[in-house]
């Protein structure tokens, strides 16, 4: 039943991504809330990249304002991402709440300016860009599915992921061009990502329509987990295994470190490596989305995970010595490009049109607090027992992780389909 | 072309247009003079330094936003906001004693950063230079001018992330090499061998005798007090809740900052611990947020630096916690007694 005709599938697969087809089943909205996405995604990621260097040598602060700032409410941000995407089912307005959280991060590069060495303005500029990112997270990927045909949700989120990885590339790099043309000017770091921002938000109000949910969908009126969880036999199994492997995942800070103490990269280099597994995910995820829509979702979520797990061995194995790093790099990009978008669409699919916001808001925040879990226990493991035993038990709890999920899944789907 | 077309372009025009009006009329010395003193210009006349004068002055990295940005001055203690004269030497921290000064530095090298601390002399001559493997952050030099500490944080990549580290190295002043990280110091805890691989160690402060040093390592969420041995590279947790220690130059008193998080929002305040009798003493008077390791201008005024729309001013308050804090150098940071 879980069985892989791989070369017949990879024939077809390959043919599908070709095929004009489903390039056109890629719907306008998809492509300009990408837009969006890579303009906004540079312009935060080139501020959160010069941020240590601005706060210590700019203002000879220090950048574990930003550790305090991030204690004080860690399941404050995740909550918001559920709040999010419940209002934007209430309101019916989708795209108003992402232009909202769009135009909060986008004015709070040019609030950097304005609060100087001031500590109470820092801590709030950090918190409304937090709070900005968690609010349109949700509505953003509601309108994705919403706009999108359901056999090609997979590959619409590809789409998005692609471009969102595409700035997240860029942002940094654009920063350091900045920085080595006009050195220590970070004030103009922030006046050109707060207009990258603008034009941003300006191309999703321009371009992007609201996506009216069915005339004869009622609009939920507990859109709180009360009502939505115990009504969706499918959300719940989908969550559950969303939640179950983010738990068993090891955060990218975490795997940079591990590459570091094995000697094989700089401390000073790590910035690069986030560049190489975007630039993985930016090249994989379109034809990872298309292969789900085409193979089962799930079965390409699984393999994403798999992938995951041979990045485990590998680090593990300290005899790979110097292509452990590319290895690893191109095994995390692959990992993240057949299951962050495969997982909203997989969600996106098991939910009626007026609860997509609620439901992704639910999935957004579940699979952040598992992040977070996950990686408080790897942090306590690697403190109290050393590095090599928290990969083992994150390497063995994984496959048992993608076990289970692989077991839930397509009985989740199913129900879908016949719905 | 569709009118929405049209408003894209437009705001796109707009985009190009704010950058392009800020870069020019914020520019050093270019169309406006947004990033020009508008007054204190008499309080900053230039004079030209050789050497350093014959002690005691105060040492500073300058802020008066024109050609001598960043670099090194020196003022008298008799007149500290007067007339300062500028050294050869720009730094982003600056710390010097008895004859021997370190300047850290950042610097481009193709499309990297690099940065450095450069070791110098009385006469502003550079001897040496040590590579740094991050933005510089700390530095202080031993009263006796054979050690000097620096720390400097490792490149983080998103603040989304708590992946913020510090490395603090002791730097051989007299052969201008590193001789140790503290991460390899055997450290202990109530006589316990103490280790975790979330250590981080910053800002050292020396004792008379630079053998011995005291410096904050953090681990989880605590700030330990830490005394270090550097010959017997060891250090013993002796307090916690100390961020950033400052020795007096008595050696009698540590002043540091503690971090809160209450009614007054996110920040920290300055404390001021006895190390005989362990008595500690919060510096209520400064109620605006000091992050900073202090300096003492002597053993009963701590400096430390505000931010300030120019960059930052350096700021003086008495240990006794009640005299309100006063204004001593502005446009000025990184201040160094030099006794």
């Amino acid at each position: 039943m879980y069985s892989f005709d791989w070369t017949g599938d990879f024939r077809a697969w390959l043919a599908n991504v070709r095929r004009r087809q489903t390039w056109r089943q890629i719907a306008p909205n998809v492509w300009f809330i990408g837009l969006t996405s890579l303009l906004t995604d540079i312009s935060s990621e080139m501020v959160a990249s010069i941020l240590p260097l601005y706060l210590v040598l700019g203002l000879g602060l220090s950048p574990f304002l930003f550790g305090i700032v991030d204690g004080l409410y860690p399941g404050v941000t995740a909550l918001v991402r559920w709040g999010g995407g419940a209002l934007g089912d209430r309101t019916r307005q989708h795209k108003g709440l992402a232009a909202a959280g769009y135009g909060v991060s986008a004015l709070s590069r040019l609030v950097w300016l304005l609060v100087g060495g001031h500590v109470p303005g820092i801590v709030a500029t950090v918190t409304a860009d937090r709070v900005g990112k968690g609010v349109r997270t949700a509505p953003r990927d509601a309108l994705i599915s919403l706009s999108s045909p359901p056999n090609a949700l997979g590959a619409a989120f590809g789409v998005h992921r692609a471009m969102d990885a595409a700035g997240a590339m860029f942002g940094p790099l654009t920063a350091a061009l900045i920085l080595l043309v006009a050195p220590q000017r970070f004030d103009l770091v922030f006046v050109i990502s707060f207009a990258l921002g603008v034009v941003g938000l300006a191309v999703l109000l321009l371009f992007v329509r609201n996506q009216p949910t069915a005339t004869g969908d009622a609009v939920p009126t507990s859109p709180l987990l009360t009502g939505l969880l115990p009504r969706h036999r499918a959300l719940r199994l989908t969550l559950l295994a969303g939640c179950a492997l983010s738990l068993a995942t090891i955060s990218d800070a975490f795997i940079y470190l591990l590459l570091q103490r094995r000697g094989l990269v700089a401390a000073s280099a790590i910035p690069f490596l986030y560049v190489g597994t975007s630039a993985t995910y930016l090249v994989l995820a379109v034809p990872m989305g298309t292969l789900a829509d085409r193979l089962a979702r799930w079965k390409v979520f699984a393999l994403g995970h798999v992938m995951l797990a041979v990045a485990y061995g590998v680090l593990l194995m300290p005899a790979f010595g110097w292509p452990a790093l590319p290895i690893v790099l191109l095994l995390l990009g692959a990992y993240y490009a057949s299951t962050d978008g495969v997982l909203s669409a997989m969600t996106s699919a098991v939910l009626p049109r007026a609860e997509r916001g609620s439901g992704l808001g639910l999935l957004a925040t579940a699979t952040s607090l598992g992040k977070m879990g996950a990686s408080l226990l790897f942090g306590w493991l690697w403190s109290s027992r050393g590095e090599t035993t928290a990969l083992l038990v994150f390497a063995a709890a994984l496959p048992v992780a993608i076990l289970a999920s692989v077991m839930i899944l397509p009985r989740a789907q199913q129900e879908i389909i016949a719905a | 072309m569709s009118a929405r077309g049209w408003i894209l372009v437009a705001v796109v025009a707009a985009a190009v247009l704010l950058v392009a009006a800020y870069a020019w009329t914020s520019a050093p010395g270019g169309g406006g003079s947004a990033g020009l003193p508008s007054s204190g210009a008499g309080e900053t006349r230039i004079g030209r330094l050789d050497a350093v004068p014959a002690p005691p002055f105060l040492l500073v990295r300058s802020l008066v936003p024109d050609g001598t940005h960043g670099r090194v001055a020196i003022a008298p203690l008799t007149a500290p906001d007067g007339p300062r004269y500028f050294a050869p030497l720009t730094c982003e921290r600056v710390f010097y004693a008895a004859g021997q000064g370190v300047c850290l530095t950042i610097g481009v090298q193709g499309i990297r950063t690099v940065y450095a601390a450069e070791i110098f002399d009385a006469s502003f001559a550079v001897r040496g230079r040590v590579r740094l493997t991050g933005v510089p952050s700390r530095v202080r030099v031993a009263p006796d001018g054979k050690l000097a500490g620096v720390t400097v944080f490792e490149e983080g990549h998103s603040y989304a992330e708590r992946g913020y580290s510090t490395r603090t190295t002791l730097i051989d002043l007299g052969a201008a090499a590193e001789i140790a990280d503290l991460e390899s110091f055997a450290v202990t805890r109530d006589g316990q061998p103490f280790h975790a691989v979330d250590f981080n160690f910053w800002g050292v402060t020396f004792t008379k005798d630079s053998n011995r040093f005291y410096a904050t390592l953090g681990s989880g969420d605590v700030k330990y007090l830490v005394e270090g041995d550097v010959n017997a590279r060891t250090a013993r947790v002796v307090a916690s809740g100390v961020e950033c220690p400052s020795l007096s130059p008595d050696n009698t008193r540590i002043a540091y900052k503690k971090a809160h998080t209450d009614a007054r929002g996110i920040g920290w305040t300055l404390h001021v611990l006895e190390l005989e009798t362990r008595a500690d003493t919060a510096l209520a008077a400064e109620t605006r947020s000091v992050d900073d390791q202090v300096e003492w201008l002597d053993d009963r005024r701590v400096m430390y630096h505000q931010p300030s729309s120019k960059g930052a001013d350096i700021w003086v308050m008495d240990i006794d916690g009640r005299t309100p804090p006063a204004l001593l150098v502005p446009m000025a940071y990184s201040p160094a007694v030099v006794r």
